[in-house]
């Protein structure tokens, strides 16, 4: 076997070092060094630091070789391997507790030298490695944050980690070669019957096990733990099991984070159930309301129609009468007495005029038309003919541009139309001859309707006044008659269709109205 | 005209407003029409002032030759009465016009649709009145008659 490795001697014998050293040299290990006595060993050993030590037992001097063996085996990691011409018992126990890798008596042979040194030096190899292995073995069972515990094939302790002594309150050294199942005592949470012992599970099966749920350890000093672990066979070369590692942890956070979650959950669950009820009584109420309402509404519309209907009819007679009485009576009746009847058959056919505005206003919820297509070019055209006769009396002119088709009531379009034209016409200037303007566009699913004019326009402020029933900008005697009912009924249709109206407008320039209409009704 | 050269025209109005009823009788009489108007208070004496009418001879002469319907009366309303009149093999023939108060647009499609040949709404000056006459009368009766 070719070495490298450096060999110290420390012989005080100087020829038998000598010959040593030569035939080290021989079998090819590099320039073996010599000393003589055990100070100077331990000297040198610092500065070459040589990988194997041959340690004669007699030394002169103030430290015997075992002693340098000793100072050795404290201080560096080196194998020494004694020489020896003889040994007594005693010199022989005292070496042995040196822990030497080898003894050579003397005299010994050259194949009995390289034998001794190599398998010293290949038994201090694999010692060294065993050692790093036993420490990165507890560096990683002390890092980890779980309990580990290791017993031997019979159950009995011989390992655990601190973590696992701090669960169980039980120290290594107490237990170590106890059986686990003395000092590991778990139950099950709900029945607190004892739970089968993990190792005794594993050595039956053979295969790692897990512990059930809701396990409790109860430790040395009573305190019980909800755990959690598994536990798994250590097998030898021959798949024997040797022991039983077992590892567990402390899952009480984690229960109670999740019972914290649960009871959260719940919580959230019962207040969403609460507010649900809550929404939904609100929403019953509401919808009741609504119909309620609704129904309110519609009673009031009929209301209203059934009253002006049955209104007139008495109406109807006093302005009846009243001719035939002026007619009948006119010579009669003194100049004060016709201006009288005058002025009573006057009043009257007023009422009767606002009686008709409030029926067509009424109608338009109570007498709806079903929504259709509607061509609003087309019903633009109709309207303008209706007023033809209007029209010309005022000497103006209407104009029909761009205009969409939506889905709406057709007669109530055409009256929402008629309305404006006749709005534009009769607020016109004396001046200037009325022009108006009708057109509109869709844009997305809202259709706007414009109808501009040039007439007297009005103060913008009072755009909310004038869709307002029987709301009106000028006096009666004014040059502008009219019940005031004409805009609001246009905001009526609007609103019918689910759109509204609004005006822009500057006195003395013209107004244009502005009619928002939902493209489709469904 | 082989009826009015008998008897005149004969015309039935049934309406349960006695106003209405005074300015209809003086209308006729100022229309100055050759014949007679009789009055029932509702739908109810109007059918039964007919099927007496049927009853008492067989000549047509004794049915009227126009009937004015008012619409809203007691006990049977116009609209009853004029399905029932025009549901009567004889008496399906008399021209009915309605004469009422409103114009509503629901209630003239109803009259048309059960056989008024006419609806007109109730005027407000009495000249009117004289003049609906005159026209009922040249339309429905001697028109109808002659031709």
């Amino acid at each position: 076997m070719k070495s490298d490795s450096k060999i110290l001697i420390v012989e005080d014998e100087g020829i038998e070092a000598l010959d040593i050293q030569h035939r080290l040299t021989t079998l090819g290990y590099p320039s073996p060094e010599v000393v003589l006595s055990g100070e100077e060993a331990l000297e040198r050993i610092e500065s070459i630091r040589p990988d194997l030590v041959l340690m004669d037992i007699m030394l002169q001097g103030r430290i015997d070789g075992i002693a340098a063996a000793e100072q050795i085996r404290a201080g560096f990691d080196i194998p020494v391997v004694y020489l020896t011409a003889y040994a007594d018992d005693d010199t022989l126990r005292r070496a042995k507790i040196t822990e030497p890798f080898g003894y050579l008596i003397k005299p010994f042979k050259e194949r009995e030298l390289h034998v001794t040194i190599d398998v010293a030096l290949y038994k201090h190899k694999m010692e060294k490695k065993l050692r790093e292995n036993e420490k990165w073995l507890a560096t990683t069972l002390k890092s980890i944050g779980d309990a580990v515990v290791a017993t031997d094939k019979d159950g009995r302790i011989t390992f655990m980690n601190a973590i696992a002594e701090d669960l169980m309150g039980w120290k290594l050294e107490e237990v170590a070669g106890n059986r686990l199942s003395s000092v590991f005592n778990i139950v099950n949470r709900e029945t607190r019957l004892r739970v089968e012992n993990p190792v005794e599970k594993v050595m039956i099966a053979g295969a790692v096990v897990g512990l059930a749920n809701h396990t409790i350890l109860i430790n040395r000093n009573g305190r019980e733990i909800p755990i959690d672990d598994s536990a798994a066979p250590i097998k030898d070369d021959h798949d024997n099991i040797v022991g039983v590692v077992l590892v567990f942890r402390d899952v009480a956070e984690r229960e109670n984070s999740l019972a914290e979650i649960c009871r959260y959950r719940d919580e959230l669950e019962l207040r969403v159930g609460e507010r649900t009820t809550e929404l939904l009584l609100a929403n019953e109420g509401l919808s009741k309301y609504a119909r309620k309402l609704e129904g309110l509404n519609k009673e009031l519309q009929e209301f209203a129609f059934v009253t002006s209907h049955d209104l007139r009819e008495p109406l109807r007679k006093i302005q009846t009468f009243g001719h035939m009485i002026g007619k009948k009576y006119r010579e009669n009746l003194p100049p004060e007495g016709l201006d009288y009847l005058s002025r009573m058959t006057g009043a009257a056919k007023r009422i009767s005029d606002l009686l008709d505005s409030l029926l067509s206003y009424s109608r338009i919820i109570t007498k709806p038309h079903p929504f259709q297509p509607v061509d609003l070019a087309a019903v633009a055209r109709d309207t303008v003919s209706d007023l033809e006769v209007t029209i010309s009396k005022a000497g103006g002119t209407v104009t029909i541009g761009e205009l969409p088709r939506i889905e709406a009531d057709s007669v109530q379009i055409r009256q929402l139309l008629q309305n404006l034209v006749c709005n534009a016409l009769k607020y016109c200037k004396e001046t200037e001859k009325p022009r108006v303007r009708i057109h509109g566009r869709t844009t997305g699913r809202i259709c706007e309707i414009f109808v501009e004019d040039n007439g007297i326009g009005f103060e913008e402020q009072y755009v909310d006044r004038i869709f307002k029933p029987f709301q009106r900008l000028h006096g009666r005697d004014e040059h502008y008659d009219g019940t005031g009912i004409g805009l609001a009924i246009c905001r009526k249709i609007a609103e019918h269709h689910g759109g509204y109206i609004t005006a822009r407008s500057t006195p003395g320039v013209g107004s244009t109205f502005i009619v928002e209409l939902p493209s489709s009704q469904s | 005209m082989k009826m009015n050269s008998r008897r005149g025209i004969h015309l039935l109005m049934a309406d349960d407003d006695c106003d209405d009823c005074v300015l209809a009788k003086g209308a006729f009489k100022d229309a100055q029409i050759d014949g007679e108007m009789h009055f029932v208070g509702d739908g109810k004496e109007l059918l039964e002032y007919l099927q007496h009418q049927e009853a008492c001879t067989s000549g047509d002469d004794t049915l009227p030759d126009l009937i004015l319907l008012d619409l809203n009366m007691p006990r049977k309303d116009g609209r009853e009465a004029l399905a029932e009149v025009k549901s009567d093999s004889r008496l399906k023939t008399i021209p009915v016009v309605i004469l009422s108060t409103a114009k509503e647009e629901q209630d003239v499609e109803f009259c048309r649709k059960a056989g008024a040949v006419d609806f007109i709404e109730k005027p407000v000056m009495f000249e009117e009145w004289i003049e609906i006459f005159r026209l009922l009368i040249d339309r429905f009766v001697l028109n109808r008659n002659a031709g």
